[in-house]
């Protein structure tokens, strides 16, 4: 268990350097996996992440702040969820409030931020790359052991704690919160539309997607292919569109000039 | 200037703006609220800035690191277009002609930012984790692996090319009308495309159904399968106008407020059987 917890916490240290990096892994469904391989339970694992994933779609680090820190909740949610065997259900109770504390972790570190880019603006009056380089990496590797070491302790600590807890709560709460939790994409689902609802018109290709799954009970895949072909017809008509708006305005400014 | 390569086009070779990509595959590591992504910037932009600067005066060098050590803030894929352009900028201007740089890289950082986003994170990534996540619900691994491969086709290519073509094509990507009548389309399809798949979402993966029945006399009359015959899916369809309207209206900020009483409300409701 000390070695899993080991790797875990290595392993969410790195996402944490993804989240600020390449951005290639740091979502909670890839990172479930990873979790699920080093505790032998995929199955259970990837079905929190997927959970996670749908609660948290659409929530995205705009401009700088973060609603949820998505890394620390999906790490601890994920591995205390199987750890525990409280499943989906005490995942997403872990994850949840555990995204929400650790916010204030990223706060501190984009304030620590403001001294080391001043750091760099006395240094860049030498004019030496390496030297304005070397600071670079002073905040992501603080970055790296907050949350090497502060997912440990939630993962190694918090597994007793949470075992003895759930030992004490009915069955019949914990299957009502996983009944629960299958409500939550509706969230996710309804942040995106915030941002995506900003053309009004636009809103009729919901229901598109809607009756392609709700009626005809297609795969996501073949709803994506569809949702291609939509938005070509739609360039395409708009930009139809557009050139009979411009021939109609060259047609009035020709009557005009008739007109002597 | 000295010598121009053939494959770029400019002083810089292949290599660099490779290692400009692999730079800006490290771009927020330290971001600060002040200037927010200006020191990524100029950690993606120094292979440039060493190559044009090489022979010129140490305060042509402080300058440029001081120049891109300003204010910076925009979406990472579209970023790399960015990085592209300045990057041909630095090269062509002299030193008094630097404000442009700034002007460019300014101005440009809003408008891609939107269009970043919408593409990438409010487009693609929700397309790719939503088939992900419906595998995985099923227990299949295959899961997760298919949103990394989907979403990185995207995400890695994106970042290499647009540094290549923003500094090929430089400045003239931008001037003119094209370049924004055709940024407006990509933006419009992309919401088409997003908002297809967010309607067929709101049916698949939402669950929420009712347990409730009444028995009359012999028979009994499951309430679930009537709302089917009204609208299948349709609990989660009202789910979803409430969480909308509610966002819309509190203007996103009590999220973690919805998600605790969608939880709460839930547990209740599944605990008195009405939900299952």
């Amino acid at each position: 268990m000390l070695v899993k917890c080991i790797l875990i916490a290595l392993f969410t240290g790195i996402m944490a350097i993804d989240n600020v990096g390449p951005q290639m892994w740091r979502r909670p469904l890839p990172i479930s996996l990873v979790i699920g391989l080093i505790l032998g339970d995929v199955t259970t694992a990837i079905a929190i992440g997927a959970t996670l994933e749908l609660t948290w779609l659409g929530l995205a680090n705009v401009g700088g702040s973060s609603p949820a820190d998505m890394i620390m909740g999906s790490a601890v949610g994920v591995s205390l969820g199987v750890i525990t065997g409280g499943g989906v259900a005490a995942g997403i109770a872990v994850a949840i409030p555990v995204s929400v504390l650790a916010i204030q972790l990223g706060n501190i570190w984009t304030t620590i931020g403001i001294f080391i880019i001043h750091m760099a603006d006395k240094v860049a009056e030498e004019g030496d790359f390496k030297k304005v380089q070397r600071l670079y990496f002073i905040q992501p590797t603080c970055i790296f052991l907050t949350y090497l070491i502060l997912s440990f302790v939630a993962i190694y600590l918090g597994s007793a704690v949470l075992e003895s807890l759930l030992a004490m709560i009915p069955t019949q709460f914990i299957s009502a919160m996983s009944t629960a939790a299958g409500a939550l994409p509706a969230v996710g689902l309804s942040i995106l539309l915030t941002m995506m609802l900003k053309e009004k018109n636009l809103a009729i290709f919901l229901v598109l997607g809607f009756v392609l799954v709700a009626y005809l009970k297609l795969p996501m895949l073949a709803v994506a292919l569809i949702g291609v072909v939509a938005a070509g017809m739609w360039d395409y008509i708009s930009i139809i569109g557009q050139k009979t708006a411009n021939a109609a305005s060259s047609m009035e400014t020709n009557d005009e000039e008739v007109d002597l | 200037m000295s010598k121009k390569n053939e494959s770029t086009g400019g002083l810089l070779t292949k290599k660099d703006l490779r290692s400009m990509f692999y730079r800006l595959n490290f771009f927020n590591l330290s971001f600060n609220m002040e200037r927010m992504q200006a020191f990524g910037f100029l950690f993606t932009m120094i292979p440039a800035l060493r190559k044009i600067y090489e022979n010129r005066p140490k305060v042509e060098r402080a300058n440029a690191i001081k120049r891109h050590l300003e204010f910076f803030n925009s979406q990472i894929n579209a970023t790399s277009l960015i990085v592209g352009v300045t990057a041909a900028l630095e090269e062509t201007t002299s030193e008094t002609e630097k404000d442009s740089v700034i002007a460019v890289k300014t101005g440009l950082m809003g408008p891609f930012a939107g269009l970043g986003d919408g593409l990438l994170k409010f487009t693609w990534l929700p397309i790719c984790a939503s088939i992900g996540a419906a595998l995985a619900l099923e227990g299949n691994a295959l899961g997760p692996i298919l949103m990394f491969v989907m979403f990185n086709l995207m995400n890695l290519p994106t970042k290499w090319l647009g540094i290549h073509y923003g500094y090929h094509k430089g400045v003239s990507m931008f001037t003119g009308d094209a370049g924004k009548i055709l940024i407006a389309r990509v933006s419009n399809m992309a919401n088409v495309l997003g908002l297809v798949v967010v309607g067929g979402m709101i049916s698949s993966s939402i669950k929420l159904r009712t347990g409730l029945s009444f028995d009359i006399g012999e028979s009994a009359i499951v309430i679930q399968d009537l709302l089917d015959k009204i609208l299948p899916s349709l609990l989660p369809v009202l789910l979803t106008v409430f969480c909308y309207s509610f966002l819309k209206k509190t203007k996103r900020k009590h999220l973690v407020a919805l998600i605790f009483g969608i939880l709460i409300v839930g547990i209740i409701l599944a605990m008195l059987g009405i939900t299952r």
